[in-house]
């Protein structure tokens, strides 16, 4: 009898196992409706460590920002060792090879020259306000001296903490507040510096400023719809956080990816799939440079110095010459690698007038490079006439150029620090520097369509790409044959 | 000094509009001079462009004019009849007539007063054909970057149809009009006659060039879409919604109900790039050409003799490949020979998802799930009954809330109606229209449309309304119409103004309505946004199963009919609307379409229902009698014995049988009835009926398997000898026995268990009810696989309500056998715990060898 009480269960049990089962197995695929994609970023979002509440751990008043940074260093006892080995610390890359030159390179803000403020050598004090360190104030700084380094700027949590001249901090800071705020670095911390580089809101990069506080989700839909931190994908590790620019980088070691978290074939639509090997992800989801603030296009240092002008600071500055804004523009396309050539200091000019001082590397025969979107900046800086290379002029700093406006003596000040000679003789040249975007991602709603690129009045210029036309009709790159087809004549017709 | 300036500025302009058309020029098409008609260059002549001549230098213009349909517009066809009204001289554009466009140009003896048309139609019309006398075919109109057409549309509107052609360049500065004089411009020309450097593109049309005339359309992304205010310029958005466009709705300026969430473009293959040309192509174009089969022998996919570049560049068809048009029965040569969906696209490989896709494919053209909704705005009526003092008449759009021309009115879009249309090859399928309705007024004899300026010149005879038409209008005697009362919404009101237009001199007076369906074919959505979701179609609460909306009221009470060569067979019926009015209920089963959910006999269920509560009601009945009678008489205890009536395996069989046939019955209910059962996903539950019915299938023919090799089987098929009696014996047991706490007649054991009467019943269950069943199941789950065998059963309008009766004769038999059970053993749920322990108490009958002891019982039992 008791078996056949136990059976009836086991009866029961067997006979939904029999429906069930079958129901399930046939009916599992109607959950996977096609253009489901298998794109799962989420997993590969790294979790935030939780902060340590510091503000009981600091009682004692702090005179310097040194003093902070020994007692910070007092716990993590290996943070400085670690920070003064980094690009934040260093402004100088560990050397690499680069083509075209025999010896290995090693650059960054430290040395090399750019088409905005020029360079920072014999303008330390102004420039490196933005250093995370202390008292870089001339060619003398002490780059192994951990006090000097500067834990607040990027962990102050508290909002008041400031940098003054040569990263000191500004007057009037209480540091003890900062010091218990300290947390997780945010876009504030980050911001402070890269937002406005270039020496004001929006200037140097067309996709990273001020209006990436507080961004709304069409502005930049990872941090304005899900609240990202610029860590979330500048992961860090012993201090040294991810991401290259080829501003101021000519390798790619430790750079970020959209691939990190996203699938690269994500897209529910195969003919947008079929993009992904030749175009970067930027080039449709960043639709323009500069969306929401303008940034700087243009810059001639020739017309600085004219006491005449009205000044604005959008349009002409007495100490900086004239500016050109833009703001909503679009990108300029190049095939891009990831790397860039680079203009070291007493490389000779182009001959056909334009410098570029970062050309990206990259073509349509290069299967690494993709087309990117890039903000060009375009200047007019001093070069000596005679020796055709670009100067260092001492601006900011004591005599230069700022406070006398004269460029003999600015550049000739330059030469001394740089030791590159002057010949005395200097004229003004144009130069180009490419930015490529890849913060202020759209939300997809936004990306580009399809006629932004492909259309019968032909709104890219596909020969300059390498192409022999549009590749809808002509053909992607595996199946063109672009020798001798770039040059193909673009006469006006009727 | 003045005349100096005016140089200036006009050179100043065209170099501007020069480096416009700069971008992207057709490098290829070399310069050359503008000609008049003598083929002099117009720079010395002074006299209007000849593109007939200019062209004709090196294509052969004649050709191209004589195989051009747009030249032609139908003109060839006048007098051969195929005409829907008889007042209209041709089935095309010239000499056509249809309510759209109204003004009839055809005279009383069938000819076209070519001067009359030229001004009411000549904007539309490429020139040439039947006006070659008056305008040439205007190559510049398709083949040029100058596609704003007021230019041209003014000068034939005021009749000067010789520069009409010309006017168009006046644009850009090439040719002026001044003092009333076309000149022109010599700073645009270089000395030979040909224009300086890019101030003419000349190229493939673009579709700017066909949406002069055709529809709404805005290549650029960035400049938000905003409809033209006259309809005669967006005839095809005008007719059918459709608006061709690359723009995301989104960013258009129309002024879109939840505009935010519709991130898709108008017209996905304008969004990619694909222009009208690509599938309207020129039917000898060597790129596209494909012969037809039925021209090409059967081994051959593809005939490499092309025709060479330069022999197509000299004599391009101008007829171009087109789809199957209801309104304009012009060029039926060339129907049909468009590009359509599944000949760039191979559906099959990308619809994997998609339940039955053979059988979808089968019955429904791509647009019918890729053309969702379409969001531009839709002629609903258009009421020439009562016109205003312009001669315009009432238009109503669909789903749009105020004039769609301007910002304050809000569009909704619209979901089509679904009609029959005829695909190549014959095979009907169903396919998004929109349906126009529209009325006017015949007279005279014969009949034709009262004109638009016989009806002003009736209805407004001292530029005021008439007093009479006011009067029978006027509901609130304001003496002003508001609203409302501008309509003839009864007969009574229509009268009005029939009288009126009697008495303003015309005879014979009579109201006509038509419907006139028009295909919608662009405006197609990718995947994402395409329709998914089964109940769309599936159940009465689908596009399928409810009506779409012709009209609000019937003018003069009059209902209009559904005309065109799209529906022949009638896929509906016009009828009545809630709230007053007309509308159009979908009838997919007369055109033989069998949609599950929604068609499907009435009878079936009545039947079925009558069935299923006829039992339950007898049942009921019988046991609320026996358990009176039990009240009523004492408790008598039989001699009874535990038999082990059920194995393991007859009971798994059972109970599994019981769930899948419940689980059955519910799904099919769903599947049956969906919109009585909205929170069930259909087409998983189509899935999980169709798994429920394999199992059964296979569960019985285990069963059969295990029956015969048991030799169980026997115990179905009733002993002949004494049958009768036995069966009666049975009978009377439920009928009076049962009542009077009688012991059951025939004695239960394990090898002879069922009675006759359950004989009877499960014989029949299971050689006719289950097989017919299961029969019609697999069929109808093998549509698709089988289409031919189950068309041979008659298909799914015979198996599919067949399949439901059978379904109601089940749910009426589980009825009766569960209640049955509750008669087999001393108390009513002795019988349904005997099929879970496979014990069972029977009676102890006479001829048995008296009462034993359980346990030997067991013993005995077992063993039988």
């Amino acid at each position: 009898m008791n078996d056949s009480r136990n059976g009836w269960i086991a009866g029961l049990v067997f006979i939904l196992v029999l429906i069930s089962v079958p129901v399930w197995y046939f009916t599992r695929s109607e959950a996977v409706a096609e253009g489901q994609t298998i794109d799962t970023p989420w997993d590969f979002v790294p979790g935030r460590a939780e902060p340590v509440d510091h503000s009981s751990l600091f009682q004692q008043t702090f005179a310097t920002g040194q003093e902070v940074t020994r007692a910070c260093l007092q716990c993590h006892e290996n943070a400085g060792e670690q920070v003064i080995h980094t690009a934040h610390w260093r402004w100088q890359a560990d050397p690499v090879m680069m083509e075209g030159r025999a010896e290995p390179v090693s650059v960054g803000k430290k040395n090399a020259i750019n088409n905005f403020c020029i360079g920072i050598q014999g303008n330390w004090a102004s420039c490196t306000s933005c250093h995370a360190g202390y008292g870089w104030e001339d060619e003398n700084f002490d780059f192994d001296n951990t006090d000097n380094v500067d834990c607040l700027v990027c962990h102050d949590q508290s909002g008041t903490y400031l940098k003054g001249k040569a990263g000191i901090p500004a007057e009037g800071v209480d540091l003890l507040a900062a010091a218990q705020s300290v947390g997780l670095p945010t876009r504030e911390n980050c911001g402070g510096c890269h937002f406005r580089g270039g020496g004001g809101d929006a200037v140097k990069h067309g996709d990273l400023d001020q209006s990436l506080y507080y961004p709304d989700e069409e502005l930049d839909v990872h941090m304005g719809r899900y609240d990202f931190q610029c860590i979330d994908c500048h992961r860090t590790k012993d201090h040294v956080i991810g991401g290259r620019a080829i501003t101021v980088s000519v390798d790619k070691a430790n750079q970020i990816a959209c691939t990190d978290c996203h699938s690269e074939r994500l897209h529910a639509d195969a003919r947008i799939n079929a993009h992904t090997a030749t175009v970067a992800c930027q080039t449709c989801h960043i639709p323009r440079v500069a969306r929401k603030e303008a940034t700087k296009v243009h810059w001639d240092w020739s017309e600085a110095g004219d006491p005449s002008r009205e000044e604005n600071v959008h349009e002409y500055l007495k100490i900086k010459g004239s500016f050109v804004y833009e703001k909503n523009l679009k990108p300029a396309f190049r095939w891009f690698n990831g790397l860039a050539d680079r203009y070291l200091l007493g490389d000779t000019l182009d001959d056909d007038g334009i410098t570029a001082l970062n050309p990206p590397l990259g073509s349509i025969r290069d299967p690494d490079a993709r087309i990117w979107p890039f903000k060009i900046h375009e200047a007019h800086q001093p070069y000596d006439t005679q020796y055709n290379y670009l100067l260092q002029p001492v601006t900011s700093g004591k005599g230069g150029f700022w406070s006398e406006f004269d460029w003999d003596q600015a550049l000739r000040l330059g030469a001394e620090v740089t030791g590159l000679p002057y010949s005395g003789h200097y004229a003004f040249a144009e130069t180009e520097m490419y930015w490529p975007q890849t913060h202020m991602v759209a939300p997809k709603t936004q990306a580009l369509q399809c006629r932004a690129c492909h259309c019968e009045g032909g709104c890219l210029d596909w020969e300059a790409l390498g192409y022999p036309g549009d590749p809808m009709r002509w053909g992607s790159r595996d199946r063109v044959h672009p020798v001798g087809v770039a040059s193909s004549p673009t006469g006006a017709g009727r | 000094m003045k005349q100096h300036c005016r140089g200036w500025l006009i050179v100043l302009l065209g170099l501007l509009a020069g480096m416009m058309a700069d971008a992207g020029a057709n490098d290829l098409h070399p310069d050359f001079p503008l000609l008049d008609a003598s083929g002099r260059p117009v720079l010395l002549s002074g006299r209007p462009l000849s593109t007939m001549r200019t062209c004709g230098e090196c294509h052969d213009a004649q050709f191209i004019e004589s195989s051009s349909d747009h030249a032609d517009a139908g003109a060839a066809q006048i007098g051969s009849g195929g005409t829907r009204h008889a007042w209209a001289s041709g089935p095309g554009y010239f000499g056509g007539w249809d309510p759209l466009r109204y003004d009839n140009p055809a005279t009383a003896d069938g000819s076209v007063d070519l001067d009359a048309w030229l001004l009411a139609f000549g904007a539309r019309h490429v020139g040439g054909g039947p006006a070659s006398g008056q305008v040439e075919m205007d190559c510049l109109m398709c083949h040029s970057d100058i596609t704003e057409p007021e230019r041209r549309e003014q000068a034939l509107a005021s009749g000067d149809f010789a520069w009409a052609n010309s006017a168009r360049l006046s644009v850009r500065g090439i040719v002026v009009k001044s003092d009333g004089r076309w000149q022109w411009n010599p700073f645009m020309f270089q000395p030979d006659g040909t224009l300086n450097d890019g101030l003419l593109e000349i190229r493939k049309p673009r579709d700017e060039n066909c949406a002069q005339c055709h529809g709404q359309t805005e290549v650029a992304l960035d400049e938000p879409l905003t409809l033209a205010p006259d309809p005669a310029r967006r005839t095809l958005t005008d007719r059918t919604g459709q608006v061709i466009s690359p723009q995301k709705l989104n960013n258009s300026g129309l002024n879109l109900a939840g505009k935010e969430a519709l991130t898709h473009a108008f017209d996905v293959h304008a969004d990619r790039v694909v222009g009208c040309v690509n599938c309207h192509y020129s039917l000898n174009n060597p790129v596209y050409f494909q012969q037809r089969p039925e021209s090409r022998p059967p081994h051959l996919d593809f005939d490499p003799r092309r025709l060479t570049n330069s022999d197509y560049l000299t004599r391009p068809l101008h007829q171009f490949a087109k789809g199957h048009t209801t309104y304009g029965l012009a060029a039926v040569e060339s129907e049909n020979s468009l590009r359509r969906c599944e000949s760039c696209h191979d559906a099959t490989r990308v619809h994997d998802w998609l339940p039955y896709k053979e059988r979808h494919f089968e019955s429904l053209a791509c647009e019918a799930c890729h053309i969702p909704q379409v969001y531009g705005p839709a002629l609903q009526v258009l009421d020439w009954t009562l016109v205003d003092r312009d001669g315009l008449p009432r238009r109503q759009y669909r789903e749009v809330e105020g004039d769609p021309t301007t910002a304050d009115s809000l569009i909704h879009g619209f979901r089509p109606a679904m009609l029959a249309r005829e695909n190549v090859g014959g095979k009907r399928k169903l396919a998004p229209f929109n349906l126009v309705s529209s009325w006017y007024w015949l007279a005279g004899d014969p009949q034709r449309p009262v004109s638009r300026e016989q009806l002003v010149q009736a209805l407004y005879p001292n530029g005021r309304l008439d007093g009479d038409v006011l009067r029978a209008l006027d509901q609130d005697d304001d003496a002003s119409l508001t609203g409302p009362e501008w309509r003839l919404d009864t007969p009574e009101r229509a009268q009005a103004v029939r009288e009126r237009l009697e008495a303003s001199g015309l005879n014979n007076v009579q109201l006509a309505g038509e419907i006139t369906p028009f295909p919608i074919s662009h405006d197609v959505v990718n995947g994402q946004w395409a329709t998914r979701d089964c109940r769309r179609c599936h159940g009465a609460d689908s596009i399928l199963g409810t009506p779409f909306a012709l009209a609000t009221f019937l003018p003069g009470g009059l209902e209009p009919v559904l005309i065109g060569a799209a529906n022949p067979g009638g896929l509906g019926v016009v009828g009545p609307a809630e709230g007053g009015g007309a509308s159009f209920l979908p009838d997919t089963r007369s055109e033989g379409f069998y949609i599950i959910g929604l068609d499907g006999p009435g009878w079936v269920d009545i039947a079925g229902l009558l069935m299923f509560f006829g039992i339950l009601f007898g049942v009921t009945v019988h046991a609320v009698a026996r358990y009176l009678a039990r009240r009523r008489r004492p408790l008598q205890h039989r001699p009874m014995r535990r038999v082990h009536m059920y194995d393991a395996y007859e009971r798994i069989w059972h109970w599994l049988q019981a769930s899948t046939i419940l689980l059955l019955i519910f799904t099919g209910l769903i599947i049956h009835k969906p919109h009585l059962f909205g929170m069930f996903s259909f087409a998983y539950v189509v899935q999980m009926h169709n798994v429920l019915g394999f199992i059964v299938l296979i569960n019985a023919a285990l069963a059969l398997f295990y029956t015969v090799a048991s030799g169980t089987i026997r115990r179905f098929f009733p002993k002949t000898e004494g049958f009768v009696g036995r069966a009666l014996a049975q009978a009377a047991f439920y009928t009076k026995g049962i009542f009077a706490g009688e012991a059951h007649p025939l004695e239960k054991t394990k090898a002879n268990r069922l009675n006759p009467l359950q004989q009877i019943t499960y014989l029949a269950i299971l050689n006719i009810l289950l097989p017919a069943q299961v029969v019609t199941g697999v069929l109808i789950w093998g549509m698709q696989k089988w289409p031919l065998l189950a068309a041979a059963l008659g298909g799914l309008p015979v198996l599919a309500p067949l399949h439901t009766l059978l379904a109601w004769a089940f749910a009426a038999f589980i009825v009766m056998h569960v209640y049955l059970t509750t008669a087999a053993g001393e108390t009513p749920g002795a019988g349904i715990r005997s099929m879970i322990s496979g014990w069972e108490e029977v009676e102890v009958h006479a001829g048995e060898a008296g009462p034993r002891s359980l346990d030997s019982t067991t013993e005995e039992a077992s063993h039988v």
